[in-house]
């Protein structure tokens, strides 16, 4: 039995339409079939917003120090043992160097540790170098550049190494070091960031507001801070603003996630890497 | 006398206490746990570690506030305990029939919930989170049949044939679109990976290019040895399947189009489920209730979303062939078997569980006279396939992925001496942990029916072949390709164990329809809750990435290092488009060589290396003119800045495009 129905008007001019009952039910329901499949679809699709955060590295290690190189990540372990990352695969962090130590620095060509013994040895294509009378330095932070000067905190003061250990252009009080080329950038106990210009002035780098630098990591003008509340502030180029790095968030199965304070931040032309307080290894993914 | 039935003298308090100490213990026991998932849903957090690590070291400080409001709660909980209590003896004095209490079975199976909710939860503590399943299955499905009771129409539990296909075909094209969305979403985020995205694509390609499937993505010369390139695919896989994709392929070709051809054709198999279950089960509503149990599958589900993969497409090609064959379409069921043998070199192995299932399964001469032509039809593809062809070209069957062998040579025959000759050894193979708690994951989402459905137990032989005489873990995680060979037997067994619970103990099981009821309800809710917990549909977390490193981007949530899973989609953001506009800038018809991330996405060409790789070695017009890189943080494969500063001040190269997440460089 059919239903003479009037047109709809979106037939007006195509004469009277004849429509069955149930296309009638049909039409009437699919409104309400169409809303409950797009709430179905909107409730299932959880989408993560686009955003900047760190990314903890394969293998959930745990490391005392971490330096940046074109091709990765140096990380001392807690073991004191060295390793790369990436490594092999199946073995995110591979131990690739053969000397155990503390404290390491990448440059582009080597790779300075300092030992348990508190001697300084630079890693080259396999071979281990010694510096002579490293041991009485006293270092306590490290550095290397894209062109392989090495920079020390010994003493608590900002020194170069070369054959020996020679008093920087600004031969001041530093917590930490960072080679960035031409220029040298260090933390005072005060909290300061300075730099050491290639014609050997010094200068102030000024931060945000409420921030007080603890650590500092430079690739060229690159330049990553970890301030004194374990915040990190990073800026790609002199000149731009200083961006405010969020915290590591640490996932694990069957535990709620936690938010850690950064302890250490290191950067190349392209990557930002970082340890939290608790020594986890992170790289930077940002969303622009 | 006035008529009046005097009333029954009250039951002697002895009495009482005999009739009344089960139902009392029950309530006493629903209040606690009702006390208990009210706390737990409060402090989930307290709640895993009060579960998990019940004796860490004693209680700390820090936890006592929390705890101590249980004690509230229980006390809560009890007032209305001991009300139900006193109204339970005074029933029992009284005489008077006490109502079901099968109900509050439902608020204790509720105990383990709040810990579900915790990410990753059911990955690190699988088995306290199967038995959670099971019971909240049991309980439920124990409610059935006084709940089908109220309703009489219900009672049959029997749908129309029209209405049955209706519901199947449904669920196919909702499972279709929506592991075809996740499966495209994965891939445009650059979560997809050149194993296997990138060798699938080529191989799909290479068939309407050279007209048999071919590779270029590999690790370089000490894969490919100098050979031609491209490759062609015969040495490593045999997907002959891929024949009946290229003509779609053909339409637009891009490894998409073979995504959402996988999953269309993953979900295909509920067809086949329905049909198989609807001929042994002789009722189409509980054929649904598995057709559903299988889209429902995260193993299922999980296959579509680990890249590309030929055997996985066996699964759902095997089932269409056993549910072609109940329909009685015996040919055609035949042509799917054979089919099922064709998807890849090692596929003749599950081909041939059905031809022996149809061999020795019934008596009827048709089925058997199709089961022996298939088990020989199997076996001559398979020698075929792995003592003629994969030779001819070059290459062999994977066996340096098993280790159970009885002597020297990796050989099936060596294999299989291995497993028949050493059954004790195979045994302890068998139950090593990981394999034991992913039979236990797959048996899951059919409420571990499956272990009353030895019928179909022919359909263990392929993982007995495939899966136990190996070692390597990522067989043993639900979705990896390598992980298949189980899932066959753990459906075609959930039927036939259903079969068993419905028809075989009809003892104190009430009437026919009820025990349906049951089995469909108890079936249904562990898919459901299975789903949710390990698979994709409308589920807790996305499982998109497969292996151990370098194949997850996302380093959250893993299982065993084996499956990466996100409680949220990966966003699809500036940087995701600007990947995708480099990608837009590549030159066609150009040789190229990719960083990984993005080799998946351009695997679509005849020749798309995987760098460093740029074919030296090759003949000249096979080596890379192109080579495009992405800038994003180095956790797939190796960290590229080095190499993209070596590229810039090269003078053979050029860039001809370059944003801030990519660069394309050319030979001049």
């Amino acid at each position: 039995m059919k239903h003479e129905l009037a047109p709809s008007p979106a037939f007006a001019g195509a004469g009277d339409i004849a429509f069955k009952p149930r296309c009638v039910s049909l039409r009437s329901r699919s409104p309400g079939l169409a809303l409950a499949c797009a709430l179905v679809f909107l409730v299932a699709c959880r989408f993560e917003r686009e955003q900047t955060e760190w990314v903890e590295t394969h293998g959930e290690w745990q490391f005392q120090s971490l330096s940046a190189w074109p091709e990765g990540a140096w990380a001392v372990g807690l073991d004191d043992r060295v390793f790369r990352y990436p490594g092999e695969w199946g073995e995110p962090w591979n131990r690739a160097l053969p000397v155990t130590g503390k404290l390491v620095a990448a440059s582009p060509s080597a790779a300075f540790v300092l030992g348990s013994d508190k001697v300084v040895r630079r890693v080259r294509a396999g071979q281990v170098f010694e510096f002579p009378g490293s041991r009485e330095w006293h270092v306590t932070a490290m550095a290397a550049g894209p062109d392989d000067a090495f920079y020390v905190v010994a003493d608590g003061r900002v020194k170069k190494v070369t054959a020996s250990l020679e008093p920087a252009a600004c031969d001041e009080a530093a917590t930490s070091v960072a080679v960035g080329g031409p220029a040298v950038y260090w933390t005072t106990p005060a909290g300061a960031l300075r730099r050491q210009e290639a014609d050997g002035a010094c200068a102030d780098v000024p931060l945000p507001e409420d921030h007080r630098a603890h650590h500092v990591a430079a690739f060229h003008e690159r330049l990553a801070v970890v301030d004194s509340h374990g915040r990190g502030l990073l800026r790609n180029q002199a000149g731009e603003p200083w961006i405010a790095l969020p915290a590591p968030r640490l996932y694990r199965s069957a535990e709620p996630v936690r938010v850690f304070t950064l302890r250490q931040l290191a950067v190349s032309q392209l990557y930002t890497w970082a340890l939290d307080s608790e020594g986890h290894a992170f790289l930077l993914a940002e969303a622009q | 006398m006035n008529g009046e039935t005097p009333a029954p003298a009250p039951r002697p308090w002895e009495a009482t206490l005999a009739v009344c100490w089960r139902p009392a213990a029950l309530i006493g026991l629903a209040g606690l746990a009702a006390a208990l998932v009210v706390w737990a849903s409060l402090h989930a957090p307290d709640y895993v570690l009060y579960v998990t690590r019940p004796t860490d070291g004693g209680v700390r400080g820090d936890q006592l506030p929390v705890r101590a409001q249980l004690n509230y709660i229980v006390a809560a909980a009890f007032v209305p305990v001991i009300a139900a209590w006193v109204w339970l003896v005074r029933k029992a004095r009284a005489r008077v029939a006490l109502p079901s209490l099968r109900p509050l079975w439902l608020v204790i199976a509720l105990i383990p919930l709040p810990l579900l909710g915790v990410p990753g939860f059911e990955f690190a503590h699988a088995y306290l989170t199967g038995l959670a399943i099971l019971g909240l299955a049991l309980a439920l499905s124990a409610n059935t049949p006084s709940l089908v009771a109220a309703f009489p129409r219900l009672l049959r539990f029997e749908v129309s044939n029209r209405r049955a296909w209706i519901a199947v075909l449904t669920g196919w094209a909702a499972f279709t679109l929506w592991m075809g969305f996740l499966a495209h979403w994965r891939f445009i985020t650059f979560r997809a990976e050149p194993y296997d995205t990138s060798w699938e694509t080529n191989a799909v390609a290479g068939i309407l290019r050279h007209g048999v499937p071919t590779i270029s993505v590999g690790g370089g010369d000490f894969y490919f040895d100098g050979q031609r390139m491209p490759v062609p695919y015969f040495d490593t896989h045999t997907p002959f399947i891929y024949y009946l994709y290229a003509p779609f392929y053909a339409l637009y070709k891009d490894p998409r189009t073979l995504l959402w051809l996988q999953a269309l054709h993953m979900g295909s198999g509920a067809l086949g489920m329905y049909l198989f279950a609807r001929g042994w089960l002789r009722n189409r509503a509980l054929a649904v209730v598995f057709a559903f149990a299988y889209l429902l599958h995260p193993s299922v589900q999980g296959h579509c979303l680990h890249d590309f993969h030929a055997n996985s497409l066996a699964i759902p090609t095997l089932l269409i062939a056993l549910g072609l064959m109940e329909s009685g379409r015996v040919r055609a069921a035949i042509a799917a078997a054979v089919l099922t043998a064709l998807c890849r070199e090692d596929t003749p192995l599950y081909a041939v569980c059905i031809g022996l299932f149809w061999l020795f399964g019934t008596r009827q001469k048709r089925r058997m006279h199709a089961g022996a032509a298939v088990v020989a039809c199997s076996a001559l593809i398979f020698v075929f396939v792995t003592q003629w062809l994969m030779p001819h070209f070059g290459g062999k069957p994977r066996w340096s992925h098993f280790s159970l062998y009885f002597d020297q040579r990796q050989s099936a025959d060596s294999l299989l001496r291995g497993i028949l000759f050493n059954p004790l050894g195979a045994l302890v193979a068998t139950v090593q942990p990981y394999k034991v708690e992913y039979a236990w994951l797959s048996l899951l989402p059919l409420g571990l029916v499956s272990v009353l459905g030895w019928r179909g137990g022919w359909f263990l032989l392929t993982p007995l072949a495939l899966m136990v005489a190996t070692e390597h873990r990522d067989f043993f995680a639900a979705g990896m390709n390598y992980s298949a060979p189980l899932i066959p037997a753990v459906l075609v067994m959930g039927v036939f164990g259903a079969r068993t619970a419905i028809l075989r103990r009809p003892s104190r099981r009430g009437r026919l329809p009820e025990r349906r009821w049951t089995t469909a309800v108890f079936v249904l809710t562990a898919a459901a809750v299975s789903n949710y917990l390990y698979g994709n549909l409308l589920a807790k977390s996305y499982k998109l990435e497969y292996g151990m490193w370098p194949y997850r981007r996302s380093v959250r949530y893993h299982y065993e290092n084996q499956i990466g899973f996100v409680p949220k989609l990966p966003s699809y953001g500036a940087r995701e488009r600007a990947l995708w506009e480099v990608i837009a800038h590549v030159p066609h018809d150009v040789p190229l060589s990719t960083s990984w991330s993005l080799n998946p996405q351009l695997s679509n060409r005849d020749i798309a290396y995987h760098w460093p790789f740029t074919g030296e070695g090759h003949q000249p017009e096979a080596q890379a003119r192109c080579v495009v890189l992405d800038k994003l943080p180095p956790l797939m494969d190796r960290a590229l800045e080095a190499d993209i500063d070596r590229l810039r001040r090269d003078p053979a190269w050029r860039v001809t495009f370059e944003n801030r997440w990519g660069v394309i460089f050319q030979k001049r």
